[in-house]
């Protein structure tokens, strides 16, 4: 080899040197500050709803950036949903199949504590099954609750253990939400109440021939 | 040659150190961030340790009751530590943690970091793998634990408070058969004799908690902690060395003190809580047993008290009193709290049925004798407060206690009897070398004016000895107190000289005359020209403090003897002119079809008259025995074979009634109970007819051991399941009642089985993991684990989560953790 090879291999290295370490820097803050913002997360949809009093309301605990049909998979969870009591009465949750990929059962609880929720599934599926079966995102449980009387609260949720399909912890983040019972307005009820009467002259007019003349 | 095209295979080595630097001072960083401080020195307590009986540390009660834990705290940590030891399980042995003692079996120091973690040292000279003791605490294997801080690890923490922990013991079982020459304590067996000593204990209904049995040595003092040696499995006694007392210790009860053969100990006390000492009751001599198990002897009501115990708890005890009002009986059962009125008129709680000055009385007696010497070595007074509450307090002979109404001397606790007033003594001393020295002490008298600082009434007669009789001068020849002080506390008291007796009555202090009652060779009454050819001890009372008196009699010249009881009446009438007081005599015919078959000895009377223990015959059921008082108005009975004793699980029939000249002592044959008192006296009440002999199922198959429960006539029980490294899955390694225990036809015997080495996950111990073992960790969520090796927490973060119950559904031995 010339001493000119050597110099453009030398020189060729300095440039591939920058531009790697360079992007690998990259990378690696990217991994570093951005990895845990694909990890798990757990929340409650919707994040606000507002319903009438005596109304139900239904929110759906949902689990996403998991690993879609790939590790890593979800196999075990237990989290805890405050809220205020005053406000809303759980009434009941219906567990999703995320953890349940053949409708073969898992072992799941919801215990209503007096404005503590606790919720938590363990899977009975091979890792094996929950790795390659189960999707990025799903309904954990979908959560009904009863609006007892005015007001608002937070549904703040709490993860207590959130486990992957061999049963080691996951990094996860949790999102609430927010629930206002309110009720509806007065004047709204008094302008629909118009629009029915208008509603009602309008086709009383029609039927007495003040639109379409007789034929006779 | 480098290959310039494929130039990245350069770039990761400078590349990946600057990776590594930066994950290195991350690393560093968080390692800063969640570093605990340096450790140090703490200080360490002891927790549920708070006194004796075992030092200045935990009590075996108090550990027993703290779940057998040792609680460590080291609030000085950063963060503040507590850090909680089960079953102090070191391996396959078990310890206790003490300070360096002479009685403990063994000495533990906590050897721990700040962290802290615990390093347990074997210092003994044995293998620590083997526990086998051979009695003299000479020999006790010393386990010492130390805690030392990391930073200075030759250095042990300081502080270190409540001595005196006892470890668990796994189950004792000793051989069958009466005196081996060489006994082994073995799990699980019936009451044997070994060297003397008798060893038993079970913990009912349970395969995990332990009873223990402790020793006392034959060295020093009895009792005392300092001779306190604990058995474990496998001990090894000897006869000859291994003789001292043997007491019981169930987990949270203390049930038995073991009689010593050759001195005749008189069983101890069944504390209801576990609370007393086993080892503070025991009357050894069998001339001077105290009551045990509970009597016939008649409390300051005229009652009769029948103690049972209720198997299938093991802790509620039921008396009953047996009333007598005229010739009628009634059974008035109460248990331990139950409020007894007095003949003072007092209501006092009862806090022991089982000797009769504490229903109604006072004091309960304690004497301990020196196995090797047979002097007495120690005794008290448990002075029962019963006004108070239940409370006892110990005191000394000569010891002025306070009663409730009054103080009163105790002029000695060697033996009791009731009095008229319940509260006469009778005492032996040994007094060598004159040999047994009596005195008779009446400490109150209801008859009386009894006040505080009367001194008390003692009779107290020499070989040799003169009294004056009216008739005479008459020399004693060998002085023996009869069971009783009379109502106006005299004395009662007859003389032997060879085969002559001769009883007296009055006191026998200085210048004064006794009155003769009856001696051998003295006519008859029956006008047939029998004598009396022998005195018998066993007087009673009657209200008229009459002496009762058995004699055997010649009937004329023909060669057989006769027994009756007499009563004598005070004032005094003429032996040989007064019909009336004769009681009864063998062949007197009793109502029905029954005959005085026997009469065996007589009871101390109690106010209503005194009471006499005879052997009926009935011509349907034939030879029966039974006790009965008598007075004035004749002859009632009190209990009699037939009776029965209903507790609140089993009912029992007195099935024999066995007398003493001194004690009647009833005795409960329990599965678990053999109470005996070699003096000769006692009153067996048995289990009904309807016994089954538990079959010694342990190594059996289980299918195998519950047919054999089935063919004796039991049932099976509860049956639990227990990982074992030592027996095959399936074998039978536990069972309750133990083999050869009798029980009620019927009863259950609750088996424990191997489910063979331990599987992990395997909660419930049953040999596989399944939705039982899920639905436990399920059951758990959340909580601390109970320990390091909690089988539920399966990641060992110390907290039973979810993510446990995960791992163990990893582990299902069936598809979808099917239970079975």
């Amino acid at each position: 080899m010339t001493s000119q090879g050597h110099e453009e291999t030398k020189n060729m290295h300095r440039t591939l040197d920058k531009k790697s370490a360079g992007a690998l820097l990259a990378l690696a803050t990217w991994l570093l500050l951005a990895g845990p913002a694909q990890a798990l997360e757990i929340r409650l949809d919707p994040s606000t709803q507002t319903v009438a009093p005596g109304a139900l309301l239904t929110l759906h605990l949902e689990a996403s950036d998991l690993g879609d049909l790939s590790a890593p998979s979800l196999g075990v969870w237990d989290v805890d949903i405050a809220f205020d009591p005053a406000v809303l009465g759980f009434v009941g949750a219906s567990f999703g199949t995320g953890l349940d990929l053949f409708g073969l059962g898992s072992i799941h609880d919801a215990f209503d504590l007096g404005g503590v929720l606790d919720l938590f599934e363990v899977s009975l599926d091979l890792p094996s099954d929950l790795d390659t079966l189960q999707p990025g995102a799903f309904t954990l449980a979908t959560l009904t609750f009863e609006a007892l009387n005015a007001g608002s609260t937070t549904l703040e949720l709490t993860l207590d253990d959130v486990g992957d399909s061999l049963g080691n912890p996951l990094v996860a983040t949790a999102v609430g939400a927010e629930a206002v019972v309110a009720v509806p307005e007065p004047g709204g009820l008094a302008l629909v109440g118009l629009g029915f009467v208008g509603l009602a002259g309008w086709r009383r007019r029609r039927a007495g021939g003040f639109g379409v003349p007789s034929r006779r | 040659m480098v290959d310039c095209t494929r130039p990245t295979r350069l770039i990761p080595t400078r590349f990946l150190s600057i990776l590594v630097a930066t994950f290195a001072a991350l690393t560093a960083l968080a390692t800063l961030a969640l570093a605990p401080s340096p450790a140090s020195a703490q200080t360490v307590t002891l927790n549920g340790c708070n006194g004796p009986p075992f030092g200045n540390g935990c009590s075996l009660e108090e550990l027993e009751l703290n779940n057998g834990s040792l609680v460590l705290d080291l609030p000085n940590a950063n963060p503040a530590v507590r850090v909680i030891f089960e079953n102090f399980d070191i391996g396959a042995k078990t310890f206790a943690l003490g300070t360096p003692t002479d009685y403990g079996l063994i000495q533990v120091t906590l050897e721990a970091t700040a962290t802290p973690s615990l390093i347990f040292e074997d210092r003994s000279e044995q293998n620590a793998g083997q526990w086998e003791v051979t009695a003299a605490k000479r020999d006790v294997i010393t386990y010492q634990v130390r805690l030392v801080d990391f930073d200075n690890p030759g250095t042990p923490v300081a502080g270190i408070r409540g001595a005196g922990l006892h470890a668990e013991f796994p189950i004792v079982r000793l051989p069958a058969s009466p005196e081996p020459a060489e006994g082994r304590v073995r799990d699980r067996t019936t009451p044997a004799m070994i060297g003397g000593n008798l060893n038993v204990f079970r913990k009912p209904g349970s395969d995990t908690e332990y009873t223990r049995a402790a020793r006392t040595s034959n060295e020093g003092a009895f009792p005392g902690p300092q001779s306190q040696v604990q058995f474990r499995k496998d001990v090894k006694l000897t006869p000859g060395t291994d003789h001292g007392f043997v007491a019981l210790r169930q987990i949270r009860q203390v049930l038995h003190l073991i009689s010593d053969k050759r001195v005749g100990c008189v069983p101890g006390t069944i504390d209801r809580n576990g609370e007393q000492d086993p080892l503070q009751v025991c009357a050894l001599s069998p001339s001077q047993g105290v009551p045990v198990g509970a009597g016939p002897f008649g409390d300051a009501n005229g009652t009769v008290i029948l103690g049972t115990i209720d198997p299938s708890t093991f802790n509620d005890k039921v008396f009953h009193r047996f009333v007598r009002t005229g010739s009628s009986r009634t059974d008035i059962p109460f248990n331990l709290d139950t409020v007894v009125p007095t003949v003072e008129g007092a209501n006092y709680n009862l806090l022991s049925a089982f000797d009769p000055s504490t229903d109604g009385g006072l004091i309960q007696i304690q004497t301990t004798h020196s196995i090797a010497t047979n002097a007495v070595v120690g005794q008290r007074a448990l002075l029962i407060d019963q006004i108070t509450g239940k409370s006892a307090s110990l005191c000394q002979v000569g010891e002025s206690v306070a009663l409730p109404s009054g103080d009163f001397d105790i002029a000695s606790v060697l033996d009791t009897r009731v009095a008229d007033g319940g509260l006469a003594y009778v005492t032996t001393f040994l007094q060598p070398p004159v040999g047994n020295v009596q005195q008779a002490i009446l400490v109150k008298d209801a008859s009386q004016a009894f006040d505080t600082g009367d001194a008390p009434i003692v009779a107290s007669l020499q070989p040799g000895d003169s009294v004056e009789t009216g008739e005479g001068p008459f020399a004693i020849a060998n002085p023996n107190l009869l069971d009783a002080v009379d109502a106006t506390g005299e004395a009662l008291f007859f003389s032997s000289a060879g085969q002559s007796f001769t009883a007296f009555r009055g006191s026998v202090g200085d210048g004064e005359s006794v009155q003769r009652l009856v001696g051998t060779g003295d006519a008859t009454d029956a006008g047939d020209g029998s004598v009396v050819t022998s005195l018998q001890q066993g007087g009673g009372l009657s209200d008229t403090g009459a002496v009762l008196i058995l004699s055997t009699q010649i009937v004329g010249n023909v060669a057989s003897t006769k027994t009756c009881a007499y009563r004598f009446e005070n004032p005094p009438e003429e032996f040989q002119t007064v019909a009336s007081r004769k009681v009864l005599c063998v062949g007197d015919p009793l109502p029905g079809s029954r005959t005085v078959a026997a009469l065996i000895g007589a009871n101390a009377g109690n106010n209503g008259g005194g009471s006499l223990a005879l052997l009926e015959s009935d011509a349907a059921a034939g030879i029966r025995s039974a006790v009965l008082t008598f007075d004035s108005a004749g002859i009632h009975p009190i209990a009699e074979a037939g009776d029965v004793v209903t507790s609140e699980a089993v009912a029992r029939t007195i099935t024999e009634i066995l007398l003493a000249p001194r004690t009647l002592v009833l005795e409960e044959k329990q599965p678990w109970l053999n109470l005996t008192n070699p003096g000769g006296a006692s009153l067996n009440i048995e289990e009904s007819a309807e016994i089954a002999v538990v079959p010694d199922v342990i190594e059996r198959d289980q299918a195998l051991a519950e047919a054999d429960l089935a063919a004796a006539g039991l049932t099976v029980g509860t049956v639990v399941f227990a990982a074992s490294d030592l027996d095959p899955a399936g074998a039978t390694i536990d069972q309750f009642p133990s083999g050869g225990d009798r029980v009620p036809t019927g009863s259950a015997v609750d088996l424990t089985v191997s489910s063979g080495p331990a599987v992990e996950g395997d909660v419930d111990g049953d040999g596989d993991v399944d939705l039982d073992d899920l639905n436990a960790i399920r059951a758990a969520r959340s909580n601390p684990a109970a320990g390091p090796d909690d089988p539920r927490d399966l990641d060992g973060d110390g907290t039973i989560t979810g993510l446990d119950l995960r791992k163990a559904a990893l582990l299902c031995t069936r598809p979808r953790c099917a239970a079975e």
